[in-house]
C-alpha cells in the first residue's frame, strides 16, 4: 500500500467515524417528564396493574402495563402550556399483535383556556418495538392558564410494554 | 573386548572419502538464500492496535436506534504471544484485551448514550507468510465487563466472547492491519430492553513487534 494509499484510507476512515457520531435530539422525554415534580405531586403515577420498571437500559425509565394505566399530568409537559396543537408518540410494544393503547386527554377541573371535552385516542401496537403515534392534535392550555393537576394524560392497555414518548407540534 | 577395540581403530584410521577436483567446485554454483529467507519466523509478537466499527447488531442496538442514537464504536486492543516451533512458528497462543467505546452525543435535553466494555482472553494465532506480508488470523475467546447507559448510571454486566480476528501483518515494517468479529450475547441491560452484545465488527489499524 502507498503513502498516498494509506493517507487516502484514514482519511476515509475518519470521515466514517465523524460522520457515524449522530445523536439523538429528542430521546428519553418520558423519563424528562417524569423526574418533574409538580407542587402537587408527582409527574406520572399508576394505576391499577402496571409497574414502574428498568426501560431501555438499567438507568432509565419504563412502564409495564399488566392491566392498568400510566396517568402522566398534563402540567408536566411544556407542549401543553401552549395552544398549539402537539402530537404524541410512544415507544411500545405489545405482547399480543393489535393490542390497542387507549389515550385520554383530560382537562379535569380546567374549564376556563382548555379544551372542554375528554378526548379518546386508540392505537394498535405490534409486537415489536416501534414508535406509534398514539394521539394528534391534542389542543394545549391558552396562555396565562394554570393548568390543574387533574389534568392528565392516561395511557391504559394490557401486556404492553411503554419505554419512551415524544411530544411534538402537530405538522 | 578386543575384536571391539580392533574394529574401532579399523574405523578410526579408515580412508577418507577422495576429494572431489577443484573445478567440480567451480562447475557448480551454490546459489546464496536471500537475507529475506535466512531470517526465522517470528517467534514472540506484540500488536497495538486502534479500530472503528459499527456497534454490535443486537435487538437492544435496534431499539436504541429507533431512539435515534447510532454512531461508531471504537476499540483498542493488545495482543502479545509466542508462535511455538513445534508447527514451524505458524501456530501459536497469545493473550489479548481491548476496550471498546460506544458514545452517541444527546441533545441539550436527551442523554447521551455511552457503552464501555472491557475484554481479556486468549487467542490461538495462526499465521502464514513470509516476514514483510503475512497472514495471520485468530480465533479468539475471552471474558467481557461492560455497561450500556443512557443516565451515566448503567450497571455493568459481564460475558463470554467469541470471534476471530484476521489480519495482515509485516514483519518488516512493523505494520499490521485486520478485520475482527466479535460476538458477546449478554441479558438485556434494562427489564423492558432486549438482549444486547458488547462484540461488533471492526477494522483496525496497527503497530507490530516481534523477534523476527
Amino acid at each position: 500500500m502507498t503513502v498516498d494509499a494509506r493517507a487516502r484510507f484514514l482519511a476515509s476512515a475518519l470521515a466514517l467515524g465523524v460522520l457515524g457520531c449522530e445523536g439523538a435530539t429528542d430521546a428519553r422525554a418520558l423519563d424528562r417528564v417524569c423526574a418533574t415534580v409538580l407542587p402537587e405531586g408527582p409527574a406520572c403515577e399508576l394505576e391499577f396493574l402496571a409497574t414502574n420498571e428498568r426501560g431501555v437500559t438499567s438507568d432509565t425509565r419504563g412502564f409495564r402495563l399488566e392491566d392498568g394505566s400510566l396517568v402522566i399530568h398534563l402540567a408536566a409537559l411544556p407542549l401543553a402550556h401552549a395552544p398549539g396543537p402537539f402530537d404524541i408518540q410512544a415507544l411500545a410494544v405489545a405482547k399480543q399483535p393489535d393490542t390497542p393503547l387507549d389515550v385520554v386527554v383530560n382537562w379535569g377541573s380546567c374549564v376556563k383556556g382548555c379544551s372542554a371535552t375528554p378526548t379518546l385516542f386508540i392505537t394498535a401496537l405490534s409486537t415489536e418495538y416501534a414508535w406509534a403515534k398514539v394521539a394528534s392534535g391534542v389542543r394545549g392550555a391558552d396562555p396565562g392558564v394554570t393548568i390543574p393537576y387533574d389534568a392528565t394524560i392516561t395511557f391504559t392497555g394490557a401486556e404492553i410494554d411503554l419505554v419512551d414518548l415524544r411530544f411534538g407540534p402537530t405538522p | 573386548m578386543l575384536p571391539f577395540v580392533l574394529a574401532l581403530q579399523l574405523g578410526g584410521s579408515a580412508p577418507s572419502p577422495p576429494e572431489l577436483p577443484a573445478e567440480s567446485a567451480v562447475t557448480r554454483p551454490v546459489q546464496a538464500p536471500s537475507p529475506e529467507r535466512r531470517r526465522p519466523l517470528p517467534s514472540g509478537f506484540a500488536r497495538l492496535q486502534i479500530g472503528l466499527g459499527p456497534p454490535a447488531f443486537s435487538q437492544e442496538t435496534s431499539l436504541l436506534r429507533l431512539e435515534g442514537y447510532g454512531g461508531s464504536k471504537l476499540w483498542i486492543e493488545i495482543d502479545g504471544g509466542y508462535m511455538t516451533s513445534l508447527f514451524g512458528r505458524h501456530v501459536g497462543g497469545a493473550l489479548w484485551g481491548a476496550v471498546a467505546n460506544w458514545f452517541s452525543p444527546g441533545s441539550s435535553s436527551a442523554p447521551s448514550l455511552r457503552e464501555t466494555a472491557y475484554l481479556a482472553g486468549v487467542e490461538i494465532p495462526v499465521r502464514f507468510g513470509s516476514r514483510s506480508l503475512a497472514l495471520l488470523a485468530a480465533p479468539r475467546a475471552a471474558v467481557v465487563l461492560g455497561s450500556l447507559s443512557l443516565g451515566g448510571e448503567g450497571i455493568s454486566q459481564p460475558g463470554f466472547v467469541g470471534g476471530v480476528q484476521v489480519s495482515a501483518v509485516s514483519s518488516r515494517y512493523h505494520f499490521c492491519s485486520s478485520v475482527t468479529f466479535l460476538t458477546s450475547v449478554i441479558e438485556p441491560p434494562g427489564t423492558l430492553g432486549r438482549p444486547h452484545d458488547f462484540g461488533g465488527l471492526y477494522f483496525s489499524l496497527g503497530a507490530l513487534l516481534d523477534d523476527g
